[in-house]
């Protein structure tokens, strides 16, 4: 935690124009996670301060939405069903949840400071998995993330099942909606398969 | 807030001296002394008398004359309280009723609306919309925040002043932070707000305020900085 660029309640209040009252309600409703309040004693006696690059989308979406949803919808919407756990990537690398090899090949060109949204977390944790359980290779796992990418969206909020198969050496990815029953011809060989909702149990407690 | 209640359960009725496992149920009525060993969901929860819930209590309405004493979280649509509640975890709702007593949290107690007549303590922070305290003596928070913050002594306390030594201050508290703050005997570090307003028997640290800042002058006021 320790680089990441912090900002004071006082800051944030005067930059988005909202008031203590609307900010308390937002953390009363949880539209702002517990874990966002850092405290932190100044000289001034005690202060809270934020993420900067996390709070500030977060108000600006409340904000935005406030107007054609009631605060509990937006609730609903936020946290915690939609799991909407935004992280960095130097965070990611230190906790663990991502292997640098991982992160080296497939996001070496963003910045350290890069905030990941959860899909693309999970995106990466999955690719992980996949190679530490040593069924797969790192450049098949640029195909997966592929696949990801493209159609992971697709399957918000539904179970979704990864499947991973390969043929004379070709290997195949493919997402479906679980429980699905597949069968294959002959000499096709299911190398994994894998519930994707799993992952995300998983992910979710480290991240938390 | 939402508070999921499953509908149309069977009502718990204990009478006398009882020990029960919770569960969910339709409408819990507690007369005497009663125990509900685990968490405990109801429509509405009633208590004439000590009770004790260990594990969280979630309830559409609470009702309480005596004493509750709830192990885990307390989670309340609104909630009643003549007497004692204490609750080990954090207390969350949207209205929060004590016209006499005493409402002890270790956690956070977060309610929309909080009408405190008697005394208050919070481990954590103290959050409500509208916050309206009239306190004997004795309450505490280590962090206060909303949008209308009213704290006063109770009338029983300006009484009871004039006949025996008392500290000056009802409330302990670290930080107070709110959109209007009206404070009477209050101890804070730090008070921060947009219309401010220290009334008599204030011990303040520093206040912090934008719009304007009333201040009475039997109140001790360490600093005092507008913001701009």
């Amino acid at each position: 935690m320790s680089e990441k660029e912090l900002i004071s309640k006082k800051e944030l209040l005067e930059m988005t124009g909202i008031s203590y009252g609307q900010l308390y309600r937002w953390k009363r409703k949880q539209l702002i996670p517990e874990e966002w309040f850092i405290r932190k004693s100044t000289f001034t006696g005690q202060e809270t301060f934020f993420p900067k690059e996390l709070i500030l989308p977060r108000i600006d979406k409340i904000v935005n939405m406030k107007d054609d949803l009631s605060l509990d919808e937006l609730a609903d919407k936020l946290s915690p069903f939609v799991f909407d756990h935004p992280m960095r990537k130097d965070e990611l690398m230190k906790r663990n949840i991502v292997s640098r090899v991982v992160m080296n090949r497939f996001g070496e060109k963003d910045p350290d400071n890069t905030v990941y949204s959860f899909e693309q977390i999970l995106a990466f944790y999955t690719v992980d998995q996949l190679l530490l359980s040593g069924a797969m290779s790192l450049d098949e796992g640029e195909l997966l993330l592929q696949t990801l990418k493209e159609h992971g969206e697709k399957f918000e909020g539904r179970a979704c099942e990864l499947v991973f198969i390969r043929k004379m050496g070709v290997p195949v990815f493919a997402l479906a909606a679980s429980p699905a029953e597949m069968y294959f011809e002959s000499g096709t060989k299911v190398v994994a398969k894998a519930a994707l909702t799993d992952y995300i149990e998983q992910l979710k407690l480290k991240l938390a | 807030m939402a508070v999921s209640v499953p509908a149309k359960q069977g009502n718990l009725r204990l009478v006398g001296e009882s020990v029960m496992n919770g569960g969910s149920f339709g409408r819990v009525s507690i007369v005497g002394e009663g125990k509900l060993i685990g968490r405990t969901e109801c429509d509405s929860f009633g208590c004439t008398g000590n009770s004790v819930v260990e594990g969280d209590l979630v309830a559409k309405k609470v009702r309480v004359m005596g004493e509750l004493k709830v192990d885990g979280d307390l989670k309340s649509r609104e909630a009643k309280v003549t007497g004692e509640i204490q609750v080990k975890g954090s207390a969350q709702g949207d209205s929060l009723n004590v016209p006499g007593g005493s409402f002890s949290v270790e956690g956070d107690c977060e309610f929309e609306e909080m009408t405190v007549k008697g005394m208050i303590r919070a481990g954590g922070l103290l959050s409500a919309d509208r916050m309206e305290l009239r306190l004997f003596g004795g309450s505490s928070a280590s962090e206060i925040g909303g949008g209308h913050i009213l704290i006063k002594q109770s009338k029983a306390m300006k009484l009871k002043k004039m006949f025996a030594a008392h500290p000056n201050e009802v409330i302990k508290a670290g930080t107070i932070e709110g959109d209007v703050i009206e404070l009477e005997n209050t101890m804070a570090d730090v008070v921060r707000g947009n219309r401010v307003s220290i009334g008599l028997g204030c011990e303040i640290g520093r206040v912090e305020y934008r719009g304007e800042l009333k201040l009475d002058r039997r109140a001790k006021v360490g600093e005092q900085i507008r913001i701009q």
